[in-house]
C-alpha cells in the first residue's frame, strides 16, 4: 500500500507546540516513509495506520520524544485523504535496541467505584486529574474498580497512585530487539479511538430523547477532538440518563447498532477533510445500509 | 569530447577516466551495472559497482588521490544525513561522442575494495589495480547537476507574450481580456497603449494631479492587469489611487490586500500603490472584483474600467514606460510546458516556483493564500478547459449551459465571465438539477481522471444548510444513458465568499478507455444538483472545475500553523518552491526582498512530489488557489477571483542510460 505523502503536525486541539512536517516516499525527503498500511472501519471510519519513518537521527529522536498525539494526515496521489488521526505509539529502532512508547497506558483523569461507606453499594470517589497531561494529550479517563474501601480518603489515595503512574507515557527499552536500519515505526489511530479514552455519564436529564439528540449530547460532552458533527435524524427513543461509566466510543457505536424504527442500522463514522477544506475530524451519524425488505 | 566520469561536488572532483600518466582510469567493463530499472515503482536509486586502476607519481600521490575520493564519498553520505553539509555530491558522466553530460545525485559509496599495497604493481609503479567502488546513485540520470535549478523553462504562451519564463496564474477561466489602455493628461486622452512599443510612457511627460491611467475591457469585467515595465518610475512624490466605476461614481478601491493586490517581479513586498511601476519587469494589478462594477464610456469607449489617479502630486523624476509586449488580462488558471522542455526518456523532475503578490497581512483574505491545488494533464489540450462557468458566459463553443429548477443566470462581475448561476430554492428545496453543462462531442479530450470541484457561495443561513451533488451523463441527459453521481457535499460556509466543494473523483468515460475506443462523438453532460436542507439560504454557483489527477496532482498546504496572524500563508514578499528534488525534496516558502530568497518555513505536501510522467508531451499544470476567509485555520477555505500567483518552472530532464544531444 502506498500513500502520496504523510503530514505530521501539532495537534490542532491540544496545540501545545508548533511542529509541522511531511514525509514522502522520496530518497531526498527530510522525512521518508515506507511500508504504509491503513485500516478503515465501516463502523468508526479512519481507524488506524502504520508506517516506517526514516530520516536524520536527530529528527527521529525528536519525534520519539514529542510525537505522541501529533496530528497525522495521509494523502493519496489523487488528492484524497486516506487517513486522519494521531500518533498513538512509536518504536524507535536504533540497532541493536528498540525503544517503545505509547498512549495505550496513559490516563490523566481517574476515579474509583467502590463501596467507601460500607453500605453495600458502590460510590464514585473524587475525580482526580493531571492537567498538564490533559493539556498535552487531551483527556484520557479511567475508572478503577475498588470493590470495598475503608474510606474515601483511602480510595482517593489509591486513585492518586494510579494517576501518578499512568498520567504520562513511559518509554520502554528492548535491549537487543532492534535490527536493520535506524527508523521510527509509527502507529497511528483515528480520532474515533480517542473517544474510546473517554467515559460518558449524564444524570441531570432523565427520560428519553431521539437517538440523534443523545448522540449529540455524548459528542458535545466528551468529543474534545471532534471538529464537526454531521447528524442525520434518527428519532428512535433513547434513554438520556447514563450513570454506569460507559466508554463513549462504545456508547456511540451502540446507538448506531440500535438503528431506527425501520430496522436499519446506523453508522458512526469519523473521517477527515477534503482537498479544498480544513474542516477535518468530522463525526457523522447516518443510516448504515438500506433496510431489509 | 573527452569521455567523462567523475564524482564531484561542483568544486572538488575526482576524474575516474583520467588518461594522464597519473590518475584513475576505469578498467574495461568496470563502469556500471548491466541492469537498470525502467518502471515507476523501482525507486529512484540504483547501486553500481565500478572497478578502476589508480596510478600515482608516488605512494604519497596515490594516497592523496585516494583521500580526495574518500572525502567526496563521505561528503555524499553526510549531505543526506547531516544538516551542516549543504553541497550535494554527484556523478557527472558523458561518453566520447555524447553531446551533453548527465548527472546523478550520489547517496553514498558503501565500500571501497582495495588491492594489496605491499606488492607489485603498487610497490614499484605506484599503481593500484582493481580498486572497486560500490555506490548508490540517483536514477535516472538528470540533465542538470543536482543541487542546482538551471535556467527557468521557456513556457508556452499563456494569455500574454510568447515564450515567457514567468507566467501569471488566474483563479478562474474566462475570455475577458483588456482592450484599451489610455493615458489621460488633464482631460486629454492619448492613443490606445495596449500594444504600444517598448519605451511608451504610462504617464504624461509632465504628470499632474488628476492625470489618469485607464485600463479597460469591452469584453467585460477583468481581474488582472498584466504588463511589463521597461523603465521604472523614479522619484515620485504624490499619491496614486486605484478606482473603479460603480455605476454612479468612481468608487475608490482603497485597500491594498482587500480590494486588490500588486505583483512586481523585480521587488519584494510592495506595501503601497505609490510604488506602482517602480521596478522594471513584470507587474500585475490583481482585482477582487466588486459586485457593482459597471461599464462606462471613457474616451468614447464603453467598457469596464479601472483607473490609476494621481493626487497630491509634487514630482516624478522618471516616468515609467512599458515594454514591447501587449498589456493583457490573465484569464487562465494554468501554465503550459512545451514538449521540447520535457525531453529525456524518463519522467522529468521539476521545481515549480510560485511568486505571491503583495497586499496580504495579518487578516485572512484573498491576498494571503493558504492552499494551492495543482493537477497535470498532457492529453486533449486542444479543447480541454478545466473550468466551466455556471453563469454560461465565456465557455468554449462546444459547451452549452442550461438551468434547472429555481435557477437562472445572473450578472455578477465577481464571477467568471461576469455571470453566475443563482439558485433560489423558491419552489423546490430537494436535490434536483440546477445547472447543466452539455459538451457536444467533447468526451475525447476529457478522457482521464479528475477531482471535481464546484465553486459556490451560500448566501444566508448557516453553514451546511445546502448540499450539492454532481451527476455525470455520457451520451445524453437521460436516465437511460450511463450516469454516475458523486456523494452529497454540504457547504462549509455561509456569507464567507466562494468556496470550492470537493465532490470526489470522476473518471471519464466511466470505465477505462483504450486507444482503440472512439470517444470523439460522445456528449458529456454535467448536472450540478443542489438541495437546501434548512433555512432560507440561496446559492451562487460560479463554476465547475475538473482538476486532472491521473498524471500528477498535489495539494500545497500552509499547515495553518499560525492561527493568530497567519504568518505562514503565502503573501507579498513570499515565494513558494514545490521542489521534486532539484535542490531538495521540499515545499519551501522563502522570504523575497527583491534580491535574495531566504528560506522561511515549509508547507505541507498533499500527494506525491512533482514528477511529469509523459516525456516529450506538452503538459499543462492547472491551479486552484484558496485562502482563509474570516479566521486563520477555520473553515471554509474560500477562493476569490483575483487571487493570483506568478509561476516559474525549472525542469531536470531525465535519461535512463544516455542523454545524447537532449
Amino acid at each position: 500500500m502506498s500513500a502520496g505523502s504523510i503530514l505530521i503536525q501539532a495537534n490542532p486541539v491540544t496545540a501545545w507546540e508548533g511542529f509541522r512536517a511531511f514525509a514522502a516516499e522520496h530518497p531526498q525527503a527530510e522525512y521518508r516513509y515506507s511500508q504504509f498500511t491503513a485500516a478503515d472501519h465501516a463502523e468508526g471510519g479512519f481507524w488506524s495506520c502504520s508506517f516506517r519513518l526514516e530520516g536524520r537521527e536527530n529528527l527521529l529522536l525528536e519525534m520519539f520524544e514529542n510525537g505522541l498525539g501529533r496530528h497525522v494526515e495521509v494523502w493519496n496521489d489523487r488528492l484524497g485523504q486516506d487517513f486522519e488521526g494521531v500518533v498513538w505509539a512509536m518504536d524507535l529502532v536504533i540497532p541493536p535496541n528498540r525503544y517503545s512508547i505509547s498512549l495505550d497506558p496513559v490516563h490523566n483523569k481517574m476515579w474509583m467505584r467502590a463501596d467507601i461507606d460500607a453500605d453495600g453499594e458502590v460510590e464514585r470517589t473524587t475525580v482526580l486529574t493531571e492537567l498538564d497531561s490533559q493539556g498535552r494529550f487531551g483527556i484520557m479517563e479511567k475508572v478503577l474498580q475498588g470493590a470495598e474501601a475503608p474510606s474515601l480518603a483511602v480510595a482517593d489515595q489509591a486513585v492518586q497512585i494510579f494517576l501518578d503512574l499512568q498520567a504520562w507515557p513511559k518509554p520502554e527499552m528492548g535491549l537487543g530487539q532492534g535490527s536493520g536500519r535506524l527508523r521510527l515505526e509509527m502507529f497511528c489511530r483515528g480520532y474515533i479511538q480517542l473517544l474510546g479514552k473517554r467515559i460518558y455519564n449524564q444524570i441531570a436529564l432523565t427520560g428519553t430523547a431521539t437517538a440523534t439528540e443523545v448522540f449529540k449530547s455524548v459528542v458535545d460532552a466528551v468529543g474534545e477532538f471532534v471538529g464537526r458533527q454531521k447528524r442525520k435524524q434518527n428519532s428512535t427513543p433513547t434513554a438520556r440518563e447514563f450513570d454506569v461509566d460507559r466508554n463513549a466510543q462504545q456508547l456511540l457505536f451502540d446507538l448506531g447498532r440500535a438503528g431506527d424504527n425501520t430496522g436499519q442500522r446506523w453508522q458512526v463514522l469519523m473521517l477527515g477533510h477534503s482537498a479544498s477544506s480544513v474542516a477535518g475530524r468530522v463525526i457523522s451519524f447516518k443510516p448504515f445500509a438500506p433496510a431489509e425488505a | 569530447m573527452a569521455r567523462t566520469l567523475k564524482i564531484t561536488d561542483g568544486t572538488t572532483s575526482v576524474n575516474l577516466i583520467d588518461t594522464a600518466a597519473t590518475g584513475i582510469i576505469l578498467q574495461r567493463g568496470g563502469g556500471g551495472p548491466g541492469e537498470i530499472p525502467l518502471g515507476f515503482s523501482e525507486g529512484p536509486q540504483v547501486v553500481e559497482r565500478w572497478t578502476f586502476n589508480l596510478k600515482g607519481s608516488s605512494h604519497d600521490n596515490v594516497a592523496s588521490q585516494l583521500s580526495t575520493l574518500i572525502k567526496l564519498t563521505r561528503q555524499a553520505k553526510q549531505y543526506h544525513e547531516e544538516i551542516w553539509r549543504r553541497k550535494a555530491v554527484y556523478v557527472e558522466s558523458q561518453t566520447t561522442a555524447e553531446t551533453a553530460a548527465r548527472y546523478a545525485l550520489l547517496f553514498e559509496a558503501t565500500d571501497l575494495e582495495i588491492p594489496d599495497r605491499y606488492d607489485f604493481p603498487f610497490e614499484g609503479d605506484s599503481e593500484l589495480e582493481g580498486l572497486g567502488l560500490t555506490l548508490v546513485r540517483a536514477h535516472p540520470w538528470s540533465s542538470q547537476p543536482p543541487g542546482t535549478l538551471g535556467a527557468a523553462v521557456e513556457l508556452d504562451a499563456s494569455n500574454g507574450p510568447a515564450d515567457p519564463s514567468k507566467v501569471h496564474l488566474a483563479n478562474f477561466r474566462d475570455t475577458a481580456n483588456l482592450t484599451h489602455v489610455f493615458v489621460d493628461d488633464g482631460g486629454v486622452f492619448g492613443s490606445n497603449l495596449l500594444s504600444a512599443g517598448s519605451g511608451t510612457a504610462l504617464w504624461p511627460a509632465s504628470p499632474a494631479d488628476e492625470d489618469h491611467l485607464y485600463f479597460g475591457s469591452t469584453d467585460g469585467p477583468f481581474k488582472h492587469v498584466c504588463l511589463g515595465i521597461a523603465t521604472a518610475m523614479a522619484s515620485f512624490t504624490g499619491n496614486l489611487v486605484v478606482e473603479y466605476w460603480d455605476g454612479a461614481d468612481w468608487g475608490t478601491v482603497t485597500v491594498l490586500g482587500t480590494e486588490y493586490t500588486l505583483f512586481a517581479a523585480g521587488l519584494g513586498e510592495v506595501t503601497d500603490i505609490d510604488q506602482l511601476f517602480t521596478a522594471a519587469g513584470l507587474w500585475s494589478i490583481n482585482l477582487f472584483p466588486k459586485s457593482d462594477w459597471a461599464a462606462v464610456a471613457i474616451n468614447s469607449v464603453t467598457a469596464h474600467w479601472i483607473r490609476i489617479r494621481i493626487e497630491a502630486f509634487t514630482s516624478m523624476g522618471t516616468v515609467p514606460t512599458k515594454d514591447g509586449s501587449a498589456i493583457y488580462a490573465q484569464r487562465s488558471p494554468h501554465l503550459e510546458i512545451p514538449a521540447a522542455a520535457l525531453g529525456g526518456d524518463s519522467p522529468a523532475t521539476l521545481c515549480l516556483r510560485l511568486w505571491a503578490p503583495s497586499g496580504g497581512g495579518v487578516t485572512p483574505g484573498p491576498a494571503s493564500l493558504s492552499r494551492i491545488l495543482v493537477g497535470a494533464k498532457s492529453r486533449g489540450l486542444t479543447t480541454f478547459v478545466s473550468h466551466l462557468n455556471a453563469g454560461g458566459a465565456d465557455n468554449p463553443a462546444a459547451w452549452l449551459v442550461a438551468y434547472g429548477t429555481d435557477s437562472a443566470s445572473a450578472s455578477d462581475p465577481a464571477s467568471p465571465g461576469g455571470a453566475r448561476a443563482h439558485v433560489t430554492f423558491a419552489t423546490d428545496t430537494n436535490m434536483v438539477a440546477r445547472v447543466k453543462f452539455t459538451g457536444d462531442g467533447i468526451l475525447d479530450d476529457y478522457e482521464g481522471e479528475y477531482r471535481a470541484f464546484v465553486r459556490l457561495e451560500q448566501v444566508g443561513g448557516d453553514a451546511g444548510d445546502c448540499e450539492i451533488r454532481l451527476r455525470t451523463y455520457l451520451g445524453a441527459e437521460s436516465d437511460k444513458y450511463p450516469n454516475i453521481d458523486t456523494p452529497d457535499v454540504a457547504t462549509e460556509g455561509a456569507d464567507q465568499g466562494p468556496e470550492w466543494l470537493d465532490l470526489g473523483l470522476l473518471r471519464l468515460p466511466l470505465t477505462r478507455a483504450f486507444n482503440a475506443d472512439d470517444l470523439s462523438d460522445t456528449d458529456l453532460i454535467f448536472q450540478v444538483m443542489a438541495a437546501r436542507l434548512a433555512g432560507s439560504a440561496v446559492l451562487r454557483i460560479h463554476d465547475l472545475c475538473l482538476l486532472p489527477v491521473d498524471e500528477w496532482t498535489c495539494g500545497l498546504d500552509d499547515f495553518a500553523a499560525d492561527m493568530t496572524n497567519g504568518n505562514t500563508s503565502l503573501k507579498g514578499g513570499n515565494v513558494l518552491d514545490v521542489d521534486g528534488g532539484l535542490i531538495g525534496m521540499r515545499i519551501q516558502r522563502y522570504l523575497y526582498d527583491g534580491t535574495t530568497l531566504a528560506p522561511a518555513d515549509i508547507w505541507g505536501l498533499m500527494g506525491r512530489p512533482p514528477e511529469l510522467r509523459s516525456p516529450s508531451s506538452a503538459t499543462r499544470l492547472y491551479f486552484l488557489l484558496l485562502h482563509f476567509s474570516d479566521a486563520w485555520g477555520q473553515a471554509p477555505l474560500a477562493s476569490r477571483l483575483g487571487c493570483h500567483l506568478a509561476a516559474e518552472l525549472f525542469i531536470h530532464q531525465r535519461y535512463a542510460v544516455l542523454r545524447g544531444s537532449g
